[in-house]
């Protein structure tokens, strides 16, 4: 076996391209596939294996978020707007890809901090981490996904055929909840505050986002900010051709689209070429 | 973190800056390091916590890059660094050395076709396929150290892993050590035992504050460490807790009958001292004034080393019953010689009491602060407490 030279030097990864980046990215991650399915084999079938549970957890709270809107729903506190569906699948529905975008997000924020244990002993690609995450989550909106047409078929809804393309919809919002997260991973990395920011930020992105009401009923300026939220589009698009088998803001949609993918491909250049720096402050 | 931030968004942005540049509160972690290792050589890296030693197995390993400079590795790396680390508790011995192999780098075969090998050496038994969080944290030790050592690097790097484990499982580590270097693997070996680096290491790199200080041969450096690490404790013994009199550490006294003036190590010629020969008298002194007339008084005199055990102790009217009679009030001062002290390389304090030689009540017993070292002019270790003369004969019985 012929042995590699390694040479170590500072800022040695800018000089690679833009191109080159993704290509290396992918390499390293299709050499370590191993590592990423032990890691994720670690992280996700371990974690429940001390709990009655188990991934029941992962459906109980967003199970009592739900209760808890439809039941001002009904108190008549919440006034949602206009829906042809029972309000419970209206917002079950969205709710789903929500926590998807959000926790993936949040993962995302987290990958480089949690893996600290292994960066520090040992030295591997560390987008591996965040393919990890994404993995993880992948895994869960399956579950939920089928959860979530079980329930709403209880209720009496049977989804589009249009739901086909519901795999195709999630890309979008994987880049964006990705692309931004891995940027701030490099931050979160050094900054203890970054992470706290975003999960407050999150909390109110949530309600920027018509998930829990409908657009119909808003005017003003109130509209016009969630008109330029790109998850109204990412997610309630999914949720709409589910649903309705249609797609409100055809060209909005497209446009968010190619834009999340963009900052996708975008932040993980950013990534690559700044992480190395972080790895010495994560201690 | 003003600095982390900063720094990640302009490498974010591609604005290429200085990185050989310090700002303020940074300092280096390491500077001008420079050596070269080759293959079957076995370097050991010695310095006390915080002289860069993790840090220097980090940039070796390419877990951070270097600010400045370069490194170049060949062939595959691997790291024993905190062993236990990377083992999850709920996952199995088993599940646990496919985990923590394919972290360290190896690809499933080689796992399979090691793992017997790996659970021999564990030496866990059953428990192979019992969780972690059953393990002994000598079966963790074990297991982790095993997966570790059988990632078969060409460069392994060992990060004070010898400490733990009972003595059969160091010996068989120390044995597979030895065998890396029969293949002409090189090994960078870390450890604040010295005994191990005198034995194992071809070569020492002493550091010291992030610079390299010595790089060359074992015995050398290690006294060169030694030495550094005494000049490190006398500090430190010196400037603990804050007493009435800055040259007394620890004061037990009886009343007003003595007051105390000075104290400490002196040689021939009076002059204050912080560390000695092996082969130099120790001559200790400590002024003091009577207040009154005294009777009769006696000394005695103590050489404690860092765990205040008694390495000397002399007492003035022991046996040639010197004992100083009918003192009248003023000052003194008593000196103490000791012309060969036999006292290995190490740091000691003194402590002297001074009594009444009617009533045997204790005046005063004080514990110096004037810490002294004892340095070996040639290559002696710190071993012991004396330094003795010794022959060594092997006969053969029958």
């Amino acid at each position: 076996m012929p042995e590699e030279f390694t040479i170590y030097t500072n800022q040695s990864r800018r000089k690679l391209s833009l191109f080159r980046t993704w290509t290396v990215m992918a390499r390293n991650i299709f050499d370590n596939r191993e590592l990423i399915y032990q890691l994720f084999k670690r992280d996700f079938l371990m974690l429940y294996k001390k709990s009655f549970l188990g991934l029941g957890w992962h459906f109980i709270a967003p199970l009592l978020a739900i209760i808890s809107w439809i039941f001002l729903n009904y108190t008549g506190i919440l006034q949602p707007g206009k829906i042809e569906v029972p309000y419970p699948v209206y917002v079950l529905v969205g709710l789903t890809f929500w926590k998807y975008f959000s926790s993936f997000f949040m993962r995302a924020v987290e990958s480089l901090k949690s893996g600290s244990a292994i960066i520090l002993q040992v030295n591997f690609p560390h987008e591996i981490l965040i393919v990890k995450q994404a993995l993880q989550e992948g895994v869960l909106l399956i579950i939920s996904f089928t959860i979530t047409i079980i329930a709403i078929g209880l209720m009496g809804v049977i989804p589009k055929w249009q739901i086909i393309f519901v795999p195709l919809m999630i890309i979008p919002l994987f880049s964006l909840a990705g692309g931004i997260g891995i940027v701030f991973s490099v931050l979160s990395g050094s900054i203890g505050d970054v992470k706290k920011i975003l999960e407050l930020i999150m909390g109110l992105l949530m309600f920027a986002t018509p998930i829990i009401y409908s657009l119909d009923k808003l005017s003003g300026i109130f509209r016009t900010i969630i008109l330029l939220n790109p998850l109204t589009y990412l997610i309630c698009e999914i949720r709409n051709v589910m649903l309705f088998g249609m797609i409100n803001f055809l060209e909005e949609y497209v446009i968010t689209s190619a834009f999340s993918v963009l900052v996708f491909l975008m932040a993980l250049r950013l990534f690559y070429v700044s992480e190395e720096k972080v790895i010495e402050k994560i201690m | 973190m003003t600095y982390a931030a900063w720094d990640i968004s302009r490498s974010m942005l591609g604005i290429s800056y200085k990185t050989d540049v310090l700002r303020k509160y940074e300092f280096w972690a390491l500077k001008n390091i420079s050596f070269e290792l080759k293959r079957g050589e076995v370097l050991g890296i010695i310095g006390v916590n915080g002289s860069g030693k993790s840090t220097l197995l980090r940039l070796l390993n390419g877990i951070f890059p270097p600010d400045i400079g370069q490194i170049g590795v060949k062939g595959r790396i691997g790291a024993l660094i905190s062993v236990g680390a990377g083992l999850h508790p709920h996952m199995t011995g088993k599940e646990n050395i496919y985990l923590k192999g394919t972290i360290l780098g190896m690809s499933r075969e080689e796992i399979k076709s090691k793992f017997d090998d790996i659970v021999e050496f564990a030496d866990v038994g059953e428990f192979i396929d019992a969780p972690v969080s059953t393990y002994s944290s000598g079966m963790n030790v074990r297991l982790g150290f095993s997966i570790a050592i059988n990632v078969n690097p060409d460069i392994l790097m060992v990060d004070e892993i010898l400490s733990v484990g009972d003595l059969s499982f160091r010996n068989k580590s120390l044995r597979k050590m030895r065998e890396y270097r029969e293949q002409a693997k090189a090994i960078i070996f870390i450890s604040h035992n010295m005994e191990h680096v005198r034995v194992l290491c071809d070569r020492v790199i002493v550091l010291n504050k992030g610079k390299m200080i010595y790089d060359g041969n074992t015995q050398e450096g290690i006294v060169l460490y030694e030495e550094v690490t005494r000049k490190i404790r006398v500090d430190n013994l010196k400037k603990s807790k804050p007493g009435e009199y800055d040259k007394v550490r620890d004061r037990i006294s009886s009343g007003s009958e003595i007051v105390l003036e000075d104290m400490g190590i002196i040689n021939s010629d009076g002059i204050n001292l912080d560390q000695l020969d092996c082969h130099q008298p120790l001559i200790f002194t400590c002024k003091f004034s009577l207040t009154k007339f005294t009777k009769s008084l006696y000394f005695s005199f103590g050489i404690l080393n860092e765990e205040y055990k008694a390495c000397i102790w002399v007492v003035s009217n022991d046996n040639e019953n010197v004992i100083f009679e009918n003192l009248n009030a003023g000052g003194y001062q008593i000196r103490i010689s000791i012309a060969s002290h036999n006292l290995a390389p190490n740091v000691y304090i003194p402590q002297i009491a001074i009594r009444n030689g009617d009533t045997g009540e204790t005046y005063e017993r004080i514990l110096s602060r004037e810490s002294f070292k004892v340095v070996s002019d040639g290559n002696l270790l710190e071993r012991g407490m004396i330094n003795v003369k010794e022959d060594w004969i092997l006969q053969k019985c029958n």
